[in-house]
């Protein structure tokens, strides 16, 4: 460990500050995913070395999901879906007059849970990816269809639709040589198209372009006026009292990492299990919805902590645990780097200092969160028409510069307009990402398995492990639905 | 457009894309499209099954279909992002032209224009925006635009 503390470079130091800032900045903006966020930041990433890269992206995922809490307490509008349960106690407090010290509550529950569940990944990820060295290729194989039940909470009330995305993802990804054979598939004889489709120009596509073209009918982001006053004693003494709520902070940041770890499981159903816990175990449960700290807290630790322990499967297996962590795996895959167990016995240097990192930058939520939140929110105000046409002018720049190739922008704009049908016509577009990134990993595993075991592919379904997993994922799949129903009824 | 009908326009696209797919790499070894073969079966069971559950869920669908059923609104709809559309493109023609700096204020600039942002601010943001870019990119990072 003093090896790890004694090489922190200050340049890591700053992509760490700069990636949480940007995450928060795109978190509180309603409308902006931590997907979009990340995408836009991938112009920057892939200029980077891995180490600075995944600090930078993981960073602007976290602040993202702190951020989107900035709005749910400030207007009652929540950035993401995971902001969601931290409206019913924080906009009633900011209603009350309290707004720095929910702001203040709001930081330090996230930062505790954001600090919670790197520890978690940094304990957990090695032992799992130990017990995942004893996996063969069908094991592996029924393991990315238990990473694709994440497509299941992606839209609990249209999971075939989800589903048939995420088929999509795969279908496009088959595009480019094939691994094995090398043989063009479906390339019309373009260079560009050998490897495949362009990722992050997809990417910029999916998340962004189609995005600007669903806000160009919008006028503004956030139509309601709220004004401001908060003092810097009040955020403090916010994040002081947090400190007193010791069994809600622990309780929630706990299932949180858990929730999040579990694909098929995203920030929203671990804010809304942990909100709905938190209110079942206290004494005073009336209490919560009327603006109390607690409920602010079970929410933003929750989700905060749902980071974390996605970067567990991700990390370990190969697998990930999020959507926004099926951005960052794509781009560790772009960067020569393969997530999955081997990863911890070739880069465990890396890991590790990526995690010093991501502590960092949870401490930098807690130090200055609270106290940056209301700057940042003004910073949300800028009016929709000039966003867009810079949003575009990123993420065509972005495409560009990852390779270099006019083709990848075209791209970009394709898959721009092909998400914006998907979303015109309701289809979830993480999905399709999802199936970009798991795509070639499920052909390489079920080519491998066809190949060791003479293709025979009850070998699936017969294997003990193979057995444990799909068990695993009959489980996964029931348990979204159900936390998915009783958060709609709570 | 009734609601069933509404949930044929993304699996038809892909059932062009996957005739075209079939078609442009008949031929090839069969373990190569082991998988795509695959995908291509499972496809259209999700299809139907998303049919199934929006025949099932016809009422609740009505009024999203009665939004959609009038062309004049789906006109109306799409001119925002027709409109951006057409500009994201002639943008690529002239970045591939002209070069990132001139395309860049050029596109951000026209394209406030058209969103109604007075000319001055257009100019003002459009430019500023672009040189940050290019300090961040070209200077900072070193990448060749």
């Amino acid at each position: 460990m003093l090896e790890i503390l004694s090489s922190l470079a200050i340049d890591s130091i700053l992509f760490s500050i700069a990636g949480m800032a940007i995450g928060i900045f795109f978190g509180a903006l309603p409308g902006f995913s931590g997907g979009t966020a990340v995408a836009l930041c991938l112009p920057i990433a892939v200029t980077l070395s891995p180490l600075n890269a995944m600090v930078f992206l993981i960073n602007v995922y976290g602040g993202s999901h702190y951020g989107g809490g900035i709005t749910s307490i400030l207007l009652g509008v929540p950035g993401d879906a995971g902001g969601a349960p931290t409206v019913f106690d924080g906009f009633p407090m900011t209603r009350k007059g309290k707004v720095a010290e929910a702001l203040g509550v709001g930081a330090m529950g996230s930062a505790a849970g954001g600090t919670f569940s790197i520890l978690a990944f940094l304990f957990f990820s090695p032992i799992l990816a130990e017990f995942a060295l004893e996996f063969a290729a069908p094991e592996f194989f029924v393991l990315v269809v238990f990473g694709l039940t994440v497509l299941a909470s992606v839209d609990p009330g249209r999971l075939w639709k989800g589903l048939f995305a995420g088929a999509i993802g795969m279908f496009i990804a088959t595009v480019g040589l094939d691994q094995y054979w090398s043989e063009p598939r479906m390339t019309f004889e373009i260079p560009q198209l050998y490897e495949g489709v362009p990722f992050i120009a997809s990417l910029l596509g999916l998340f962004c372009v189609s995005q600007m073209m669903a806000l160009i009918k919008e006028k503004s982001l956030v139509q309601t006026e709220v004004q401001l006053t908060p003092s810097l004693k009040e955020t403090l003494s916010g994040m002081a009292k947090t400190l007193q709520h010791p069994r809600v902070l622990l309780q929630s940041s706990i299932v949180g990492t858990f929730i999040g770890a579990l694909p098929g499981a995203g920030a929203a159903v671990s804010a809304f299990v942990s909100y709905t816990l938190a209110r079942n175990t206290s004494k005073h449960p009336e209490k919560y919805g009327t603006g109390i700290p607690d409920g602010i807290i079970a929410a933003e630790a929750a989700n905060s902590s749902n980071v974390g322990g996605a970067l567990i499967p991700t990390f370990a297996l190969g697998i990930p645990g999020s959507v926004a962590a099926a951005i960052l795996m794509g781009v560790m895959m772009f960067m020569g780097l393969r997530p999955g167990p081997r990863l911890f016995i070739e880069q465990l240097p890396l890991i590790q200092t990526i995690g010093v990192y991501l502590l960092f930058g949870c401490i930098m939520i807690g130090v200055f969160g609270a106290i940056v939140a209301t700057y940042f929110y003004r910073v949300t105000r800028i009016p929709l028409n000039i966003l867009i046409p810079c949003t575009i002018a990123a993420a065509a720049l972005g495409a560009y510069v990852s390779r270099q190739e006019f083709f990848d922008v075209g791209v970009m704009l394709a898959m721009g307009v092909f998400g914006y049908l998907l979303q015109m016509f309701k289809y979830p577009l993480p999905a399709v990402v999802l199936g970009m990134v798991l795509g070639p990993i499920a052909e390489e595993y079920f080519i491998q398995s066809g190949q060791m075991f003479d293709w025979d592919y009850t070998v699936f379904f017969t294997r003990p492990i193979c057995i444990v997993l799909w068990m695993g994922i009959a489980a996964s799949l029931l348990g979204s639905r159900f936390l998915s129903k009783r958060d709609i009824k709570a | 457009m009734i609601p069933v009908l509404k949930e044929c326009v993304v699996p038809g696209l892909m059932l062009v894309f996957g005739v075209a797919y079939y078609f442009k790499t008949t031929g090839l070894p069969d373990e190569t499209l082991l998988f795509p073969h695959f995908l291509m079966w499972i496809m259209p069971i999700f299809v139907g099954l998303m049919l199934l559950t929006s025949f099932r869920q016809k009422n609740k669908n009505e009024k999203e279909a009665k939004e959609l059923s009038s062309l004049k609104h789906f006109f109306i709809e799409i001119k925002g992002p027709a409109l951006l559309i057409f500009m994201s493109a002639g943008y690529i023609v002239l970045f591939s032209l002209t070069g990132y700096l001139p395309a860049t204020v050029a596109f951000t600039f026209l394209t406030m224009i058209l969103l109604k942002v007075h000319w001055l601010k257009a100019i003002m943001v459009g430019t500023g925006f672009t040189l940050i870019l290019y300090f961040v990119f070209a200077i900072l990072f070193e990448v060749p635009i």
